[in-house]
């Protein structure tokens, strides 16, 4: 089975989120240089340039960043497990066994807002791991889909636990008949 | 049966007296050592404060009760904001008690009850003071997982009555000499960043009792010196800046060794641990007595640390992964999940089998069946090593790909601690070089160690995790206690066969992980073959 793309417009919201991280990058880089210039620690110019250069480069993964990640990110969501693929120059894998899911979470933040997207955030016991940049009918979607295996896995697991113990149960002959066999043989 | 509704024990209200006033007695101190007898009375505002700490707590003991029916038990507490929690006896996953030195001379116990509601939490359920004959009573009403029992049954006490367990000779006793050299030989980063920041801080004070003698700091120059020449040659200048680094070292070096020691001894005075059909018991303490327990079904692994001298000692510390304990330094709010505070190499899995006490490759958890796996077991080739499922050799990273570990957090700081030495050096004329490239050195030494240290097998029904530089952890996780796996790896590294293994487990605050770095790809999926589906 293939990985699930998110939607186009994921790139379009990770641009948007990574510019506003930008001005916050530059809010602060202002403020340490004000802050080492009064101090006297940094006088150079070579300091300030190089400040600069940082936030450049920064600057020029906006449009660049996004359109790879979006070629690395894919889930696929199997009949026992979800795996979730992501990562630009760190690529990560992650399965999740589906009976291991506590809940499912649609969450939209306000920059996704704009562009009218979800993310499907996954819970298990020892964390939580997201679908990014789904749109809502997807986010219902995988969200169904999962409750739908969850359950069905639950069912099964449930029906082998039982169909188990009658085994065990009529395997296991009755005490007090053996004992007494064994004591007339 | 039934209790209450009470009130708790009226000590509730004065066995924190130590720490709500440390304030006030550090200040009256400070006056005295200064003869500031103004400096009180200059700062009273700040110090009323620490005043308001004992009526909080006498509006907390008047507006707290503790009942318990026949199934649940009902605790109140809260003035303005009243709170009502009503706990199945059923839910209860663990009923313990601790002393501290006001409790112990006022007859009293601190009683807590937890149950599976605060996995993710940091703090208790139910925290009250009764009278130690009260508390054993309530403790011996509930057993965690069953209905409340009645305590004039004589077989229900015993079976359950605290006093019973402590008479019967523990599983496992850690002497005092042992815990005195466990607590010596711990890392001791944390301890000396903590010494070095109340150092700096109290350095004020210090000096009213410390008077530098001039023979005595010329004879430790002098001892410096000679010992300088000899490494690096006669006529060696030492700077001022640099006898007092040296000299701070040491002294934190010494304080930290022989300090952790005694405070080892004193936290963990007969350290005994008890082994029970469903749970483990443990007991330890001077001051502070704790006496609590862990079921074993709420154990989801172990960790085996080991700092670098104990590493070559062949000795470490073996704590549980238990959900509600050791989630946090605070032992007020968390019990404490330490198992074996000394324990060798090769007794470790003994340990773990006598703590679980069980086949630690069960077929079947909860009604999740691990599916195909009893099946491999009976066409298990015992002399096949690959593609087999149950147990592996262990995964170590690759000679080749031992420069990956240089991309760590130690590299950086090792580095970074460089810089700042010579651009002290070069911006104020201070030269203290020497020290970054010790802590390059040790930045090094530490990526080396994490090499080393890394590596990822499976055996028994648990996965073990090693990571790690100069303390190293060695995780045990249950297979059937593993959430989820996943794998990072960039794409040069991905091209050679390498990536770091991350497992997800159930823990204290509801997350835990423990990653392998840089071993061969393989270990991944021979991992996520042991999730349970």
């Amino acid at each position: 089975m293939e990985f699930q793309k998110p939607d186009k417009r994921a790139i379009n919201w990770w641009q948007t989120k990574r510019f506003l991280t930008l001005i916050m990058i530059v809010a602060v880089v202002l403020a340490i240089r004000a802050i080492l210039t009064a101090t006297g620690v940094l006088d150079g110019r070579a300091a300030k340039i190089g400040m600069w250069v940082i936030v450049a480069l920064y600057f020029v993964t906006i449009p660049l960043m996004p359109r790879i990640e979006y070629k690395q990110w894919g889930y696929k969501i199997l009949e026992d497990q979800v795996v979730i693929r992501h990562g630009i120059f760190w690529r990560s894998e992650t399965v999740i066994p589906i009976i291991r899911i506590q809940n499912i979470t649609k969450d939209q933040g306000p920059v996704a807002r704009m562009f009218d997207l979800f993310d499907v955030e996954i819970s298990i016991a020892s964390g939580a791991f997201d679908i990014c940049g789904v749109t809502e009918e997807t986010a219902d979607a995988i969200s169904q889909n999962l409750k739908n295996r969850l359950y069905a896995r639950i069912e099964e697991s449930e029906g082998d636990s039982q169909k188990a113990a009658a085994d065990l149960k009529n395997d296991t002959p009755a005490t007090g008949e053996d004992s007494q066999d064994n004591g007339e043989q | 049966m039934s209790f209450g509704p009470k009130r708790g024990h009226i000590v509730t209200i004065f066995e924190h007296i130590i720490s709500d006033s440390f304030l006030l007695i550090a200040a009256l101190v400070y006056g005295f050592v200064t003869r500031n007898p103004w400096f009180l009375l200059d700062n009273l505002p700040v110090l009323l404060v620490v005043l308001i700490a004992p009526v909080i707590r006498l509006i907390g003991y008047l507006c707290t009760t503790l009942q318990i029916t026949d199934d649940k038990i009902i605790y109140r507490t809260g003035w303005l904001n009243k709170s009502v929690s009503e706990i199945p006896v059923k839910s209860v996953t663990t009923v313990d008690l601790t002393q501290n030195i006001i409790n112990q001379f006022t007859g009293t116990c601190s009683l807590a009850i937890d149950n599976a509601g605060n996995m993710a939490e940091d703090s208790t359920q139910v925290r009250m003071t009764f009278g130690r004959q009260e508390a054993e009573e309530i403790r011996s009403m509930i057993k965690p997982g069953s209905a409340v029992a009645d305590i004039s049954d004589g077989e229900a006490v015993s079976q359950f009555h605290g006093v019973s367990d402590i008479n019967t000779k523990p599983q496992y006793r850690c002497p005092a000499h042992r815990l005195f050299i466990m607590g010596a030989i711990k890392g001791k980063a944390e301890f000396i960043a903590s010494f070095w920041a109340l150092f700096i801080a109290g350095i004020g004070v210090l000096l009213n009792f410390i008077n530098v003698d001039e023979n005595s700091a010329h004879m430790t120059e002098t001892w410096i010196e000679k010992v300088t020449e000899m490494i690096m040659g006669p006529g060696t200048y030492l700077t001022g800046y640099t006898v007092l680094i040296v000299e701070v070292l040491m002294a934190l070096i010494v304080i930290s060794v022989v300090g952790g020691g005694i405070y080892a001894v004193i936290k963990y005075m007969d350290f005994s641990l008890w082994k029970q059909e469903d749970a483990l018991r443990i007991r330890y303490g001077f001051f502070t007595k704790k006496s609590y327990t862990i079921p074993k079904d709420r154990i989801t692994g172990f960790e085996y640390k080991q700092s670098l001298i104990m590493r070559i000692a062949r000795v470490g510390m073996l704590q549980c992964i238990a959900i509600g304990y050791g989630s946090g330094g605070n032992e007020d709010t968390s019990e404490e999940s330490l198992l074996f505070p000394w324990i060798s190499d090769n007794e470790v899995e003994d340990a773990i089998e006598m703590v679980l006490g069980e086949d630690t490759y069960p077929a079947e958890k909860d009604g999740l069946k691990l599916i195909g796996k009893e099946e491999e077991l009976e066409t298990r080739d015992p002399q096949s090593k690959q593609g087999s499922s149950v147990d592996h050799r262990p995964f170590r990273p690759k000679t080749s790909s031992a420069y990956y570990f240089l991309y760590s957090m130690s590299m950086v700081a090792g580095i970074a601690g460089l810089a700042a030495a010579i651009l002290l050096y070069e911006i104020k004329g201070i030269d203290i070089r020497w020290l970054g490239i010790l802590v390059l050195l040790l930045g090094i030494g530490s990526c080396f160690l994490q090499f080393r240290n890394s590596e990822l097998a499976a055996s028994g029904g648990m996965i073990q995790v090693k990571s790690g530089g100069f303390n190293t952890v060695r995780a045990y996780i249950r297979e059937t206690s593993l959430e989820s796996v996943s794998e990072l790896a960039s794409v040069f590294k991905r091209r050679k066969g390498i990536t770091s293994v991350t497992c997800y487990y159930m823990a204290p605050r509801g997350t835990g992980n423990v990653t392998a770095r840089n071993i061969p790809i393989e270990a991944y999926g021979e991992t996520k073959d042991r999730l349970i589906y």
